[in-house]
């Protein structure tokens, strides 16, 4: 298989970048976006989607040097061999480990929420499995699925929301803007890590036919997302209070299942879950595409798809490395802090270096040479 | 292209059914808790659950069936709740499924002593929702789980709907455990306040009767209130929505039929610092009107509209009479409101000592808004 063949819209991404970002909001994203900011959150989100504007515009600048390579192999291109499969390397252990407290993350979630009896391990190799098959798949049909899946998503997004403003004190928001500045700017980095989304643009930009329209898309993917998340944060907080949503351990599920839809309708949220549960599939599966062609680029072999089963191993240990649902969040925070950190890190990698390589080219063309 | 997203999609939705099997219980092995009672006993706890009866006997163990009672009352002792329901099996023969749980009922010694655990418990387990109704018995909760209503068959909808239209009314607090756990985590500026329940006295007892509210410090019921004191608590939380006032004079009672009732607060400067000044809004219908050789008039209703609010006025300063000077606990809020509107004055207080002395100031503007059908 020729990933160089494989071609998505740029709306798909933009709605694969969606689904990544809104679509496991359920597990923990809002807990720490609650925990570090409180009830002025917002003011973190909003910090956290202008930093993901920017990234996201330094990722298109970057993937445009090089539109018909992924970052693994432009990073080979910039740095050699050497220096470039090290710098790829480490974008698919950050990958892999976004994957592997996905997957575990979703594992906690499961057995403490809703299947108390199945083992974890259970819940983890049978979503694995499914990301493995989806891999094989490939990136074209992850997006067809993800593009009939994301409005589904969407709407499920929206009913909770509006629910639960509907029963929203809008006075646990007060008083406005008292935030200590420390809590606001780390809660800002984990939004801002959170819209960012595993540099999503940068790895896929290569497959998008209409390249042009990929900036657009997905500052908008970034707008929706922030503005969803911002809603969903103020419902959280205002429908529970900020203290109390401090200690919820999943305070989405506790917003889905305290906003019946109407007056008649209740018990509903099994049906959002499932819905979240496909999105974290999905976002899990990219990731792990993503890898797979990282290995690719740097192995040179030909077939993305003999690295499935290694990475579905590492990844399967990755997420047993915690304890238990404690060290488990431990962890996510700890990662959080730095993720953005890597994300900026990189693409000023990337573009200093492509900017260093490119020069000398230009000049060439210039002189004509 | 479509072939590969189909089978994507069947492989997506259908696999994650199948360790869903690992946490399955069937129907027939489930007990439905429909309402728990929690009591003090030498052991620990003594807990009563109301489980509802498979209908048409399906199932083993009897059923209900024309005028039987569809629920059994059944309990036992443990050191602790978690302890308790854990032995349910035993006694029921089935598992104590509580995602059907509409109300819990603590006794009156379980509420005196702390209701912390409860809490705990109810907050941490899966199946037990927010949505649930708490309250408190006067005497033993096992006693209001015994009630047999005659307007509904299942006991606990009795108890979930007289609990709504109680708080609608005003004569209990609202009694949704979401309340209570966001009183729990805002505490001192937030306390608990739970409705008071006592079963009437007939036997077998077949109603309940609604007997205001249980003030908490903390997790512990520190008094009661009565209906009116109540009340008064419930216009300063703006939680009427349905209830009826009566005008005393000499020529009879006027009623009204409040159907909307609002509260906004508003920071005021006072000699101690920081004071907060409630206007409280209402109107209904007059549905009583004694003065039978008299028409209705405009000066007369303003007049009546004075009379209304100092009877609401009289409920409000009872209420605050009692938390403030009695109780010492900020059971409505008014510190979370300062918090809100002045956090740096809030932040210079010890709420739990500056409340019994802080100064608020009730206005209240009631209103006749319609007349029913005759203006005489």
């Amino acid at each position: 298989m020729n990933p160089a063949k494989i071609q998505i819209s740029a709306r798909q991404l933009m709605l694969l970048k969606l689904t990544g970002i809104t679509g496991v909001l359920f597990l923990g994203s809002i807990r720490l976006l609650t925990i570090t900011a409180g009830a002025q959150g917002i003011i973190a989100i909003a910090g956290g989607g202008i930093i993901g504007l920017v990234i996201l515009y330094l990722a298109v600048t970057v993937a445009k040097m090089f539109p018909e390579q992924t970052p693994f192999e432009f990073a080979q291109a910039i740095y050699g061999r050497w220096m470039g499969s090290l710098i790829a390397l480490s974008l698919i252990v950050y990958n892999l480990i976004i994957s592997a407290m996905l997957l575990r993350d979703l594992g906690d979630f499961l057995i403490t929420a809703i299947l108390p009896e199945t083992p974890i391990s259970a819940n983890i190799l049978l979503m694995l499995g499914l990301v493995c098959f989806g891999v094989y798949l490939g990136l074209e049909s992850l997006a067809y699925f993800n593009e009939g899946f994301s409005p589904l998503i969407f709407i499920s997004w929206l009913i909770v929301i509006a629910s639960g403003l509907l029963r929203a004190d809008f006075g646990w928001l007060q008083p406005l803007f008292v935030v200590e500045p420390g809590r606001l700017l780390l809660s800002t980095v984990h939004s801002g890590g959170l819209v960012v989304d595993g540099l999503m643009v940068l790895l896929f930009y290569s497959f998008v036919t209409d390249k042009h329209q990929v900036l657009k898309y997905n500052a908008w993917a970034i707008v929706i997302a922030t503005i969803i998340i911002g809603a969903i944060q103020i419902a959280v907080v205002a429908s529970l209070s900020p203290n109390l949503a401090k200690t919820a351990l999943y305070p989405v599920l506790e917003l889905a299942r305290n906003a019946p839809l109407g007056v008649f309708l209740e018990r509903i949220e099994a049906l959002y879950l499932a819905l979240w549960i496909m999105a974290t599939f999905i976002k899990i599966s990219i990731l792990f595409y993503a890898n797979c062609l990282g290995l690719t680029a740097i192995t040179g072999v030909a077939n993305y798809r003999y690295f499935i089963l290694p990475l579905a191993l590492v990844t399967l240990y990755l997420s047993f490395q915690a304890d238990s649902v404690v060290q488990s969040i431990l962890f996510d925070a700890i990662f959080n802090q730095y993720a953005l950190l890597y994300d900026f890190s990189l693409l000023l990698l990337l573009l200093l270096g492509g900017l260093w390589v490119r020069k000398p080219i230009k000049k060439r063309v210039a002189r004509g040479s | 292209m479509g072939r590969k997203v189909t089978l994507m999609l069947l492989l997506a939705l259908l696999p994650p059914l199948l360790v869903g099997c690992w946490s399955s219980r069937e129907v027939e092995s489930m007990a439905f808790v429909m309402a728990l009672g929690v009591d003090v006993a030498k052991e620990g706890v003594q807990l009563t659950v109301q489980v509802a009866l498979p209908a048409g006997g399906g199932g083993g163990g009897g059923g209900a069936q024309g005028g039987e009672t569809p629920v059994w009352v059944t309990g036992t002792t443990a050191p602790s709740i978690a302890e308790g329901l854990f032995k349910m099996p035993a006694m029921l023969g089935r598992e104590a499924f509580l995602g059907h749980l509409q109300v819990v009922v603590v006794g009156e010694a379980y509420a005196l002593q702390g209701i912390g655990p409860l809490i705990d418990f109810l907050a941490r387990e899966r199946q037990v929702r927010d949505t649930v109704h708490l309250a408190v018995a006067l005497g033993k909760a096992e006693d209001l789980l015994m009630v047999e209503p005659k307007v509904v068959q299942m006991p606990a909808d009795y108890m979930f709907e007289l609990l709504k239209q109680g708080a609608q009314s005003g004569l209990i607090p609202p009694s949704e455990f979401l309340r209570t756990r966001i009183a729990w985590h805002n505490r001192p500026q937030l306390q608990i306040l739970l409705p008071l329940l006592e079963p009437e006295p007939n036997s077998p007892p077949e109603a309940i009767s609604l007997k205001g509210s249980g003030v908490f410090v903390d997790d512990r019921m520190v008094g009661t209130l009565d209906t009116k004191e109540s009340r008064g608590l419930a216009w300063l939380m703006g939680t009427v929505s349905n209830t009826i006032i009566t005008i005393p004079r000499e020529e009879g009672n006027i009623i009204q039929h409040v159907n909307f009732a609002s509260v906004r607060y508003k920071l005021r400067e006072t000699d101690e610092g920081a004071g907060l000044t409630a206007i409280v809004s209402q109107d209904g219908n007059l549905t009583q009107w004694p003065l039978q050789d008299e028409g209705i008039t405009f000066p007369l209703l303003k007049q009546l509209e004075q009379d209304l609010s100092v009877v609401i006025l009289g409920e409000i300063t009872a209420g605050l009479a009692a938390i403030q000077g009695v109780y010492r606990t900020d059971v409505i809020g008014l510190g979370e409101r300062l918090r809100r509107i002045d956090p740096k004055q809030f932040a210079a207080k010890n709420w739990d000592e500056a409340f019994p002395q802080f100064a608020l100031d009730v206005r209240v503007q009631a209103a006749f808004r319609r007349v029913g059908l005759i203006l005489r």
